[in-house]
C-alpha cells in the first residue's frame, strides 16, 4: 500500500508553508480512548493553544497598528483574510461540498460563529478548535486549501466522536483524511515545493508525511509515536473518502462528488 | 395518454445514466490517468464505470426485470460507498452539543474548566 517507511527530510519548511493542524490535543503516548473527564483537564499550553496566540485577545488587541506593520503587506492582513474567506465560502466547490455535508449531519456552519481570522504562529497555517467549534485561519495564501483541510476536521468532529485530546489514533486518522482530500498533496503543489522525490505513489508518501508532522506539531509527541499512530490507522483512513467519492484532483472532481451526493445542490 | 394505476409504484434509478457516463469519460482522460499513477501507482480501472453505464442504458431501453436487478446491484455498490462509516471513531447520532453556542459562552466555559 503506502510507502510508509520512506523518510523524507522532514525539513524546515519555510514559514509560508501550509502545514495545517487540528488544534488542541494532549501529549499522551497511549492510543486508548476513554471518556473525557473534566478533572485533570490538561493545561492550555499542552493542548497546542499556544500555536494560536491571537485566540484570547480581542481584535483590537491583535491589531496594534494596521498601517505600520510589515506583516500587513502580505496576506496576514485581517480584512484580506475575511474577504478571501467570504469568497471561498461562496464559490469554492470543495468548501461548499463540505459545508453541505456538514449540514446534512446537523452541523451548519456560520461565517461569524464558526470561522475566525487571527494571527497564528509560523508553524501552522490554520487549525480547528474542537472546544470552541471554530476554524482558525491564519490569513495566509491558499485560503481554499486550508479551509478545505480544516473543514474536513470539522466534518469528522461533527459526524463522529473524535477524541482530539486523548486519542492519537483519532487525530492521526483525521489528519490522514485531511491531507488526502484537501489537495495538500497535489502534484502541482509538490512540484512547486520541490518535494517530489518520485512520481509513483508520491501522494501516499506525502499524505503520510504530512499527517505525521501535523500530529507531532499539535500533540507535541515524539516522531515515533506519531508514526506509529499514523501507520495503525492508515488503511481505513486513507480509504475513507467521505464526502468525496474518489480522491479529488481538481474542482471538477469536487463538483462531480457534489453531483453524486446532493444532485448539485451545494 | 397512458396513466399508471394509482396503486403502482414506478421505480426510477437513483442516479441518471449520465452520471456514470461522466465518470467514465473523466476516468479515461490523461489527467486522471496521471493522477491515478501519482496516487496509487497503477492505471485506473475504467471498465467498471462503462459497465455501470451500460447497465443503466439497458434498463432505460428495455425496462425489463433483469436489467432492473442489474442496475439495482450497481446502485447498491455506489450507495454503500456513500454511506460508508469510518470504524476508527464511534459515530455521533446528534451533532456536538456546543456546536451552536455563542463564542463568549464557550470561552467562559473554557475558563471555568481551567479554574476547576
Amino acid at each position: 500500500m503506502a510507502h510508509a517507511g520512506e523518510n523524507h527530510a522532514a525539513g524546515s519548511e519555510p514559514s509560508t508553508s501550509n502545514q495545517t493542524s487540528a488544534s488542541a490535543q494532549d501529549a499522551q503516548a497511549e492510543f486508548f480512548d476513554y471518556e473525557k473527564s473534566d478533572d485533570g483537564a490538561p493545561k492550555r499550553e499542552d493542548l497546542g493553544y499556544d500555536l494560536f496566540h491571537g485566540r484570547d485577545k480581542t481584535y483590537r488587541e491583535n491589531m496594534t497598528s494596521p498601517y505600520g506593520k510589515f506583516e500587513n503587506l502580505f496576506d496576514t492582513y485581517h480584512p484580506r483574510c475575511k474577504t478571501k474567506l467570504t469568497v471561498a465560502l461562496k464559490s469554492n466547490p470543495f468548501v461548499k461540498l463540505l459545508l453541505r455535508a456538514m449540514e446534512e449531519s446537523g452541523c451548519s456552519m456560520y461565517k461569524d460563529r464558526h470561522f475566525s481570522c487571527e494571527p497564528c504562529s509560523y508553524q501552522v497555517a490554520g487549525g480547528f478548535d474542537p472546544q470552541a467549534n471554530q476554524n482558525i485561519i491564519s490569513s495566509q495564501g491558499m485560503m481554499n486549501r486550508v479551509l478545505t483541510h480544516e473543514l474536513i476536521h470539522a466534518f469528522d468532529h461533527c459526524r463522529g466522536k473524535v477524541d482530539w485530546y486523548n486519542n492519537l489514533q483519532h487525530v492521526a486518522c483525521s489528519e490522514i483524511r485531511a491531507a488526502n482530500l484537501s489537495g495538500d498533496c497535489s502534484f502541482s503543489g509538490e512540484l512547486r515545493r520541490l518535494q517530489l522525490k518520485g512520481v509513483k505513489k508520491h501522494h501516499q508518501t506525502c499524505v503520510w508525511q504530512r499527517a505525521k508532522d501535523s500530529v507531532k506539531v499539535v500533540r507535541n509527541c515524539t516522531d515515533e509515536e506519531a508514526a506509529r499512530a499514523v501507520d495503525s490507522v492508515w488503511d481505513t483512513c486513507f480509504n475513507d473518502l467521505a464526502p468525496f467519492h474518489k480522491i479529488p484532483r481538481n474542482k471538477k472532481d469536487a463538483i462531480r462528488a457534489a453531483r453524486f451526493r446532493y444532485d448539485y445542490d451545494i | 395518454m397512458i396513466m399508471a394505476a394509482s396503486s403502482e409504484q414506478i421505480w426510477k434509478p437513483y442516479y441518471p445514466c449520465d452520471y456514470y457516463k461522466q465518470e467514465y469519460s473523466d476516468c479515461t482522460t490523461v489527467g486522471h490517468r496521471f493522477h491515478s499513477y501519482y496516487v496509487y501507482g497503477e492505471k485506473p480501472e475504467c471498465g467498471q464505470w462503462k459497465k455501470d453505464y451500460e447497465a443503466c442504458t439497458a434498463w432505460m431501453k428495455t425496462k425489463s426485470e433483469e436489467a432492473k436487478q442489474e442496475l439495482l446491484k450497481v446502485e447498491d455498490r455506489h450507495l454503500q460507498q456513500k454511506y460508508y462509516v469510518n470504524p476508527v471513531w464511534p459515530r455521533r447520532v446528534t451533532p456536538p452539543k456546543d456546536w451552536y453556542l455563542p463564542v463568549e459562552e464557550m470561552r467562559q466555559k473554557q475558563k471555568l474548566q481551567q479554574q476547576s
